[in-house]
């Protein structure tokens, strides 16, 4: 059968499950509809946290990241996993036991300030935009990509089922659906995890096959890294990301930005009582594990099947390289998408695909893409100087004249895989309705904590205090309505910076969100201008790091310092800059609180109440 | 080998200066407002004040393992490391893409018991079976 129609089947299948979920599961009280009732079970909210967490950037993006840089790529699977750690022992079980509905209502609360709390609301919907963005977009992408209707189209279905779920069911809808999407997305993602590793390792186990051999008896990791550094590239399991000091910062960032999500923490919120929380977190973890150590042997088979797909003999040997009329089916498919790109600079008819550290690829692509005799000439000056540099190198020797792969897009990792694998048409299937249940259960994750936000703390908790629960039921549906238009308006006119979001989003939570809720659990003298004044210093700084490199509002141009090593600060990357803000954060607080007196005794009261185990309730 | 096995001790040692050094900080906030409530309750029970020193200890000793995996063995001393080999792995490596994941998942685990443990001994001080919640019975 047709992959096309495999894939409207299996995903036409799922979001029909969706919906007779939403149905099932209508929210009838607040309670419902921001905890879900609160007697979710903790296996069942892991498996919904899971969901919840792992997106588009998990499921697609990650093990492409991992496969280009390497070890670098660590920083994602410790970072992104570490956080529940923190999680689970720094503030799921304290704001459990506090057991109200929202976050930025726990810190209004205990900085007792309304102030504190609309700061928390305004970093809160920072980081919640920035990320539903990358997951509208996702959908857009594998809509138009696989079931080739226009991207405006796929996005629209994709907000019409959310929409479906979450206006109708809360997070009661959202935690059922999720459960349904991790089953989803875990077995799309496994699968052909399973059949490549078998295929190059004998192992079906991924994660052992990592440390298998590969066919001629070398172990893969080291097979992989003689086939790279043969063709110029850093060693696949000793590149760092930048420097040691980045990957520390960015790893740093990743984790204490996990442990400061709203829409994650929220999750914690639904279960019965404090012991469940910790123990949720636990099965949360196991549940993203299986993914997460699965991801990195992804990547390393993918990255050596891509690879010796284009280098197929030794470097330097003509017949080495696969010609271009012999390409495989699959480069083809890609190549229609623009995410695979090549153009024969040497013109032999084969495909050269190297490090190419002078950047003779580009500059002839760049003379090529050249207009006007200005531009031009400055280009063919620049390909003077990468000719002159390239004729030193060994490549040159060869006859090769420049990295032919123009564009090589790191998410056809998990998209092309079960193509390069040449596995049966419902695998491939199944990782486009995989991809579709983790953005999707993303996004109503995060549309929920937007939308709450909205109705409990500012309608509810500051402007219209006096509404009936009916009232405000109804408000938090027209709140979540209002935050699908938003996400579906970014997703159809996404910003420049949208590849990069989510990991901006997690430096947000990390200098903002978490540093607040460590001092309102951990000290209890802590007060509210010290919050405050962390808080705004902490996005603050982070936000002028990340413009002033990538510009303001991410517009080109605009940054007044160059994305560019001389530039960073110790050498951090923007990405990894949450780190940085957050002890910003704790210094600008700690500091300030000293100017004005400790928090007031009920306050006081009130932290050593969240502080101590709940005892038996019923 | 030999630097990569010193290397361990070592890093830990370090953390463990920094991590005691805020461990010393905690009880002395603590103290300062415990007025506010009751030192002890019941008879043989533990006081809220000693439940929380626990905890924090429970969770600083856990998390001296989470630093030392991740930070330690997966980016700071990854080369010394890289050179202990086992299976197809260098160690370092496997460490930074497999072994801390493993490990994370595990202190959790152990956070759990020990926590529930601690709930039950403390509730054990509060009389078998008295349907209670702190802030009622013992707060203001």
């Amino acid at each position: 059968m047709d992959v096309k129609i495999w894939t409207y089947i299996i995903v036409g299948f799922t979001f029909a499950l969706y919906i007779g979920i939403a149905i099932w599961s209508k929210a009838k009280s607040t309670k419902d509809f921001y905890v879900a009732g609160g007697n979710i079970s903790p296996i069942s909210n892991g498996m919904a946290t899971a969901a919840d967490w792992m997106s588009a950037a998990s499921f697609i993006s990650m093990a492409g990241l991992i496969a280009f840089s390497g070890y670098g790529g660590s920083v994602f699977l410790m970072g992104w996993t570490g956080g529940y750690v923190l999680l689970a022992f720094l503030v799921a079980p304290y704001l459990r036991k506090y057991g109200k509905f929202t976050v930025p209502e726990f810190i209004g609360e205990r900085f007792y300030s309304n102030t504190a709390k609309v700061v928390a609301v305004v970093c809160l919907i920072l980081v919640s935009v920035t990320y539903v963005i990358g997951q509208m977009k996702g959908v857009g992408v594998a809509f138009s990509r696989f079931l080739e209707t226009d991207y405006n189209t796929g996005l629209f279905i994709g907000m019409g089922i959310v929409f479906f779920y979450a206006v109708l069911g809360g997070m009661k809808g959202i935690t059922y659906t999720q459960i349904a999407q991790y089953v989803v997305l875990i077995f799309a993602y496994t699968v052909p995890a399973i059949f490549i590793s078998l295929e190059l390792t004998g192992n079906p186990i991924p994660q052992l096959g990592l440390g298998g051999e590969v066919s001629d008896g070398t172990p893969l990791l080291q097979k992989l890294d003689t086939v790279i550094t043969d063709l110029g590239f850093g060693e696949y399991t000793t590149s760092v990301m930048g420097s040691k000091l980045n990957m520390f910062a960015y790893t740093l960032s990743l984790m204490i930005g996990t442990a400061g999500l709203p829409h994650v923490i929220i999750r914690f919120f639904t279960v019965k009582k404090v012991s469940d929380a910790r123990l949720s977190a636990g099965w949360a973890l196991i549940f993203i594990a299986i993914l997460y150590t699965t991801a990195p042997a992804v990547a390393a088979m993918a990255r050596l099947n891509f690879t010796k797909t284009i280098q197929t003999e030794k470097v330097g040997v003509k017949a080495g390289n696969i010609e271009y009329e012999k390409r495989p089916d699959w480069f083809k498919n890609w190549e229609k998408t623009d995410l695979l790109q090549f153009e024969d600079w040497n013109g032999d008819g084969r495909i050269q695909y190297y490090n190419d550290i002078n950047g003779l690829g580009n500059a002839r692509l760049a003379l090529k893409n050249a207009e006007g005799d200005a531009a031009k000439k400055k280009a063919q000056a620049q390909l003077d100087e990468a000719i002159a540099k390239h004729s030193e190198t060994r490549f040159a020797e060869h006859g090769w004249q420049g990295n032919e792969m123009v564009n090589v897009d790191k998410d056809i990792i998990v998209l092309a895989n079960p193509e390069i694998a040449k596995l049966p048409g419902w695998v491939i299937a199944l990782v486009v309705a995989g991809g579709l249940a983790a953005a999707l259960s993303t996004a109503a994750g995060l549309l929920l904590a937007i939308s709450s936000s909205i109705s409990h703390d500012l309608l509810k908790g500051i402007m219209l205090p006096a509404i009936t629960e009916k009232q405000e039921l109804r408000a938090s549906r027209v709140a979540m309505i209002g935050a699908i238009l938003l996400a579906g308006y970014f997703g159809i006119n996404p910003p420049d910076f949208a590849a990069g979001t989510v990991a901006i989003a997690f430096g947000l939570a990390a200098s903002s969100i978490f540093p607040v809720l460590m001092l309102g659990i951990f000290s209890k003298r802590m007060n509210r201008q010290g919050a405050i004044a962390g808080m705004v210093a902490g996005i603050g700084v982070t936000l002028l790091y990340v413009f002033q490199h990538k510009g303001i509002m991410f517009i080109p141009g605009t940054s007044f310092l160059g994305d560019m090593e001389e530039n960073w600060f110790l050498g951090i990357t923007p990405n990894a800059f949450g780190a940085v803000g957050a002890i910003i954060n704790f210094s600008v607080a700690l500091i300030v609180s000293k100017t004005g007196k400790d928090a007031p005794a009920e306050v006081q009261q009130m932290v050593e109440d969240i502080r101590l185990p709940q005892l038996d309730e019923s | 080998m030999d630097f990569g096995n010193a290397a361990i001790p070592q890093g830990l040692a370090v953390t463990k200066t920094v991590i005691f050094y805020f461990l010393a900080q905690i009880p002395m906030n603590q103290e300062n407002s415990a007025n506010t409530g009751p030192e002890t309750s019941g008879s043989s029970g533990m006081s809220p004040k000693e439940y929380w020193r626990k905890n924090i200890s429970c969770v600083l000793v856990l998390l001296v393992v989470w630093f030392v995996v991740s930070y330690g063995c997966g980016i700071l001393f990854v080369e010394e490391l890289n050179s202990i080999s086992f299976g197809g792995f260098q160690l370092g490596f496997w460490m930074a893409q497999q072994g801390s994941i493993y490990v994370f998942v595990v202190l959790i685990f152990v956070y759990v018991r020990l926590m529930n443990r601690l709930d039950r001994e403390y509730a054990g001080g509060k009389g078998d079976g008295t349907k209670m919640s702190t802030d009622k019975e013992e707060g203001i």
